[in-house]
């Protein structure tokens, strides 16, 4: 009947489907694929319009066949730390005097505050007890210390490299007399500006104390090396943000002289520095791990 | 033809009657007998070349219970609201996700992460978000039956996945008794049958191994004569790529990539 096409159909495929599980003969497939590249977004100034405020400068991200790119074009410029305004450019002008010195007597305790750039004039003095060293109100207004900060948010790992050059140099100073030394922030409130409460920066590793004579001889060195994301929930890009903190430091002494809490550093600059000038171009590139 | 069977049943018979005495217990029989087999037909795209819309599974239950799927061929979903193929992500291609940074309810930026291209320097000033845009798959499939069917779904990784896993990928659906796909009407010989679904929000994770079964539906699809397309429902289903699921994609999820294997399979329980 015309049943027994379909049965001897049937009888030939229940022979080969014995082994087989009843369900695993049909079947409509989807394949979902999701792909998120890593990505790394650095933020500061504009290096061409430093008055525009805090922008992402870099924004790096991984492509599919693993070149890592930056797809913004500007070139960025750290901020004064503590504050989202750019640091001073020594390419625009004159750079920043040394600063103040103190005049103490150790004798009777007394103490003249001398600021070169103003010529003060003072009295003769007893020249048995007296030390002439730098005057340093606190640490971040001291011009022997350049202090700054970049922000960096991420979804991945990531390593900076610095590089220093364009260095000029003239009278007692060269490159051994800048000390420079890093330190990560992951939660600031700068000036009502909240940064880092979505981020962390645990894993991150620095790279040792060093002078500038040592990051030009190590040009490739990562001085900053996270090994994770620094988002650590959804949030806003200064959320997700740590902040890198490099500080440059003028000391001719032969020691490194930060002090062991990471915030202060010692104050023996007096008549021993020499006199002269010394600036630099710090470049610092992002790279994701 | 089923008509000349029939009478070649009857001929057979006389035959075997046509030996016997011929004597008052001669009786003429009639055993009619129709066997309608439970039928489940799926279509979509064929895997093989994403030609769409065609039936690419035509499941047929026998008389000892045994299910068989009579086209050779593997579906693959289709997108939704489209007559196309979903990508084969087996292939070359793969999906990357649409990145966006945001600020104020304005899109600063998109980004093809794909194919990335270049940007202007952004503010910070209204506190920008960098998320995704789009980390969802969705994708639709239709079934036209005759019987109660069940489809049940198994999930494997494909590939080398990066940081990712199945259980970052959380699975839901939806079932539409009619409409119009593609600009393709379907639906219309139906009468909203009865089909249950597997609530949203499982984990792929939980579709390994044995799978789970995502659709049972307790009636047959067709309800009045139709073309396959009209006694048609359609099941609709999702992907949500989402580590933390908290309903957005960010840098806080981390990056790399997965690519899942999602098969369903139907049959008649």
């Amino acid at each position: 009947m015309s049943f027994s096409p379909r049965l001897g159909l049937s009888s030939s495929l229940i022979a080969a489907m014995l082994s087989a599980p009843q369900t695993a003969h049909a079947f409509n497939v989807d394949r979902p694929s999701f792909e998120v590249p890593a990505m790394v977004i650095v933020w500061a100034v504009d290096d061409s319009a430093p008055g525009d405020g805090i922008k992402v400068v870099d924004y790096m991200a991984e492509a599919s066949d693993g070149t890592f790119t930056d797809l913004i074009a500007a070139d960025g410029r750290t901020l004064l730390t503590g504050t989202l305004d750019p640091t001073n450019d020594f390419a625009a002008g004159p750079d920043t005097p040394l600063g103040r010195f103190r005049l103490r007597d150790l004798g009777d305790g007394s103490t003249t505050i001398v600021d070169p750039s103003q010529g003060s004039i003072f009295t003769a003095f007893d020249a048995e007890n007296a030390v002439f060293d730098h005057y340093r109100e606190d640490i971040d207004s001291s011009n022997t210390m350049y202090s700054s900060q970049f922000g960096v948010a991420s979804n991945t790992g990531f390593k900076i490299q610095a590089t220093v050059e364009e260095i000029y140099a003239t009278g007692e100073f060269d490159v051994r007399d800048i000390k420079a030394k890093l330190r990560t922030h992951s939660s600031a409130n700068v000036n009502g500006t909240l940064i880092g409460q979505k981020s962390t920066n645990v894993g991150v590793t620095l790279f040792p104390n060093a002078t500038w004579r040592h990051l030009e001889y190590h040009e490739n060195s990562d001085i900053v090396t996270m090994n994770r994301a620094t988002a650590t929930a959804p949030g806003t890009i200064l959320e997700q943000s740590i902040l890198i903190n490099p500080r440059y430091l003028i000391d001719t002494s032969d020691t490194l002289l930060w002090g062991n809490d990471g915030d202060t550093h010692a104050n023996s600059l007096d008549l021993s520095l020499g006199a002269g000038e010394i600036q630099a171009t710090v470049t610092y590139t992002v790279y994701a791990l | 033809m089923t008509i000349s069977k029939r009478f070649g049943l009857a001929s057979s018979l006389i035959a075997t009657t046509a030996s016997l005495p011929q004597v008052a217990q001669a009786s003429t029989l009639d055993r009619p007998h129709f066997h309608v087999a439970p039928m489940v037909i799926l279509w979509a795209a064929d895997d093989s070349d994403g030609t769409a819309p065609v039936v690419v599974d035509f499941i047929v239950e026998d008389a000892s219970g045994v299910d068989t799927d009579l086209i050779a061929a593997n579906g693959r979903t289709l997108l939704t609201g489209s007559l196309t193929a979903t990508p084969d992500a087996a292939g070359a291609v793969q999906r990357g996700i649409e990145w966006v940074v945001r600020a104020s309810g304005e899109d600063l930026v998109t980004i093809d992460t794909l194919s990335p291209a270049a940007f202007s320097a952004f503010s910070l000033d209204d506190d920008p978000r960098t998320f995704a845009r789009d980390s969802n798959h969705a994708s639709a499939f239709f079934a036209a039956s005759n019987t109660p069917f069940s489809i049940r779904a198994i999930a494997s990784v494909l590939g080398s996945p990066v940081n990712f896993g199945l259980s970052d990928i959380d699975f839901e659906s939806s079932i539409s008794s009619n409409g119009i796909h593609g600009g393709l009407s379907y639906g219309t010989s139906t009468s909203n049958p009865s089909i249950t679904r597997l609530p949203t929000g499982r984990p792929l994770s939980d579709f390994t191994g044995e799978g789970l079964d995502v659709f049972v539906a307790s009636e047959a699809t067709a309800a009045a004569p139709g073309s396959i397309a009209q006694q048609s429902v359609k099941f609709e289903v999702g992907y949500i790529f989402d580590t933390d699921l908290n309903g957005a994609f960010d840098l806080a999820d981390g990056y790399g990539e997965i690519q899942a294997e999602f098969t369903y399979t139907a049959y008649v329980p």
